[in-house]
């Protein structure tokens, strides 16, 4: 019953992805014109055109390390700012106007911010940085707030280290909490870190390259790379939801009710 | 003396719960705290293990001493075993394993070292939150209606290794409890508290009356 349930799910999916690529399939072929509107096969092409030249792979492996640089760092500074942040009050009303800030700052301000600060090759890691980092902090800071105050007294009662606290009961408290902002982080990573290329142009990117789409009115490569990005953004989501998974099991991972990512941008 | 409560004053808001309360404890003595429910028992002990502020007054005798506390609710590390949640609370790097072992042993709970808590029982998960406060080697061990929600049987096995326990190591005890069986069987003194602001209303010595006498003592000063 449940199998079948499950399978009608799958076969409907299908059914609405399939609905949505023939749309587009006649919207292009009503609109008879690829530099608006390119078909499915035109993009394919185009991407299988893309793939045969070897900047191609370099673009997107250069692009995927910006997003892995901007998202790692933003783990790293998120999930300790976001520990003081919860433990401790003064902490979090230090950071929380930069962080609403930079919540509530649209993405191309500060890209072009950035294009005065720095090389244009860091301004992606800078940009995704930025974006990922309240998403981190905040996710972090919700969760240490919502450990459980009773572990909290027991922990006091023994006299346990707050070192030993911050390590074994505020850490394996948030840890649902750090992993769901983490894969809500990759996509956000993606989309700025693809934005900043294309304003900063970095010489090997796929922002890069979209931008030449623009100049070149070459649509279909526009699309091509866009279904590249939105790829590997499925599957580095896929595979880090995965891999968190099986962390969470291998250690026993305590996912508390609340550990709900809060997404900004 | 052990410890001593001074004219503590205690108050939510409005509701004061003690107001110039005094009481004493003494070492090696199993005391037992009766009274009503929501009586502040729990807050008492709170103050007294230093989780919860009081408005004024002095808890005396307590510096330095080493507290255990079992709470009503068990309150383990989910995510750490058994043996793990028992060795939490030790802070010397000596003999650990040979502590855990013998805490994990005085509870009844060996070949459970590797369970989690979500594997256990009710009355499982009590008895490692037990054996975390036998541990600790504590100067004094506050426990809190320890021993509620469990069934007569778990109950009497559970008793047995608390009492066995305080046997070898005789360290102040402090338990609140409504059960006046469990209180005649355990404590060498027995208190019982009046309404807001809370009083001590009697102050029994439980080793000097037979227990049909001691019952119908604690009864007539709980009716009160």
């Amino acid at each position: 019953m449940m199998i079948s349930t499950i399978k009608n799910k799958r076969l409907q999916s299908i059914v609405f992805i399939l609905f949505w690529l023939l749309l587009w399939e006649a919207a292009a072929k009503i609109v008879a014109k690829p530099v608006i509107l390119p078909t499915i096969g035109q993009t394919l092409q185009a991407l299988a055109g893309m793939a045969q030249q070897g900047d191609f792979y370099h673009r997107v492996a250069l692009s995927l390390l910006r997003v892995f640089g901007g998202v790692g760092a933003s783990i790293v500074v998120g999930i300790a700012v976001g520990i003081f942040s919860g433990l401790y009050d003064a902490v979090y009303r230090f950071f929380h106007p930069i962080m609403s800030v930079i919540k509530a700052t649209p993405v191309v301000s500060f890209i072009i911010l950035a294009l005065v600060w720095m090389k244009t090759d860091n301004i992606p890691i800078f940009v995704c940085f930025l974006m990922c980092v309240p998403i981190i902090w905040t996710n972090v800071m919700q969760g240490v707030r919502d450990t459980d105050k009773k572990l909290l007294q027991m922990c006091s009662v023994y006299q346990i280290s707050k070192f030993r606290i911050i390590r074994e009961v505020y850490l394996p408290s948030v840890r649902g909490y750090i992993f769901s902002s983490i894969a809500a982080s990759i996509g956000i990573g993606w989309k700025s870190t693809v934005a900043a290329e294309v304003i900063a142009r970095p010489e090997i990117s796929i922002g890069g390259g979209m931008y030449e789409t623009k100049i070149y009115l070459e649509t279909e490569n526009l699309f091509a790379l866009t279904l590249v990005v939105i790829v590997l953004s499925f599957i580095i989501e896929y595979a880090i939801k995965n891999v968190l998974n099986q962390l969470s099991k291998g250690k026993k991972t305590y996912v508390s009710e609340h550990s709900k990512p809060e997404k900004s941008l | 003396m052990f410890l001593n409560i001074q004219n503590l004053k205690k108050a939510y808001e409005e509701e004061v719960i003690f107001d110039g309360f005094n009481l004493s404890f003494y070492e090696h003595e199993i005391t037992c705290v009766l009274g009503p429910s929501g009586v502040g028992k729990s807050t008492l002990f709170n103050m007294i293990a230093n989780i919860e502020t009081y408005d004024s007054g002095t808890i005396e005798g307590l510096a330095h001493k080493r507290i255990a506390y079992v709470f009503q609710e068990d309150r383990l590390l989910e995510w750490k075993n058994v043996y793990d949640n028992i060795a939490f609370v030790i802070a010397e790097e000596k003999d650990i394993r040979m502590r855990v072992e013998e805490a994990i042993r005085s509870v009844k709970l060996t070949g459970y070292e590797n369970y989690y808590p979500k594997e256990l029982s009710g009355g499982m998960r009590q008895r490692v939150s037990l054996a975390r406060a036998f541990v600790y080697k504590p100067d004094l061990m506050l426990m809190d209606e320890p021993f509620k929600g469990l069934d007569i049987a778990l109950k009497e096995g559970i008793i047995d290794d608390f009492e066995a326990h305080w046997q070898k190591n005789k360290y102040c005890v402090i338990m609140s409890t409504h059960d006046i069986e469990e209180a005649i069987r355990l404590a060498q003194r027995i208190i019982v508290l009046g309404k807001k602001p809370v009083v001590a209303v009697a102050d029994i010595d439980a080793k000097e009356m037979d227990k049909d006498h001691l019952r119908c003592h604690i009864k007539k000063h709980l009716e009160e």
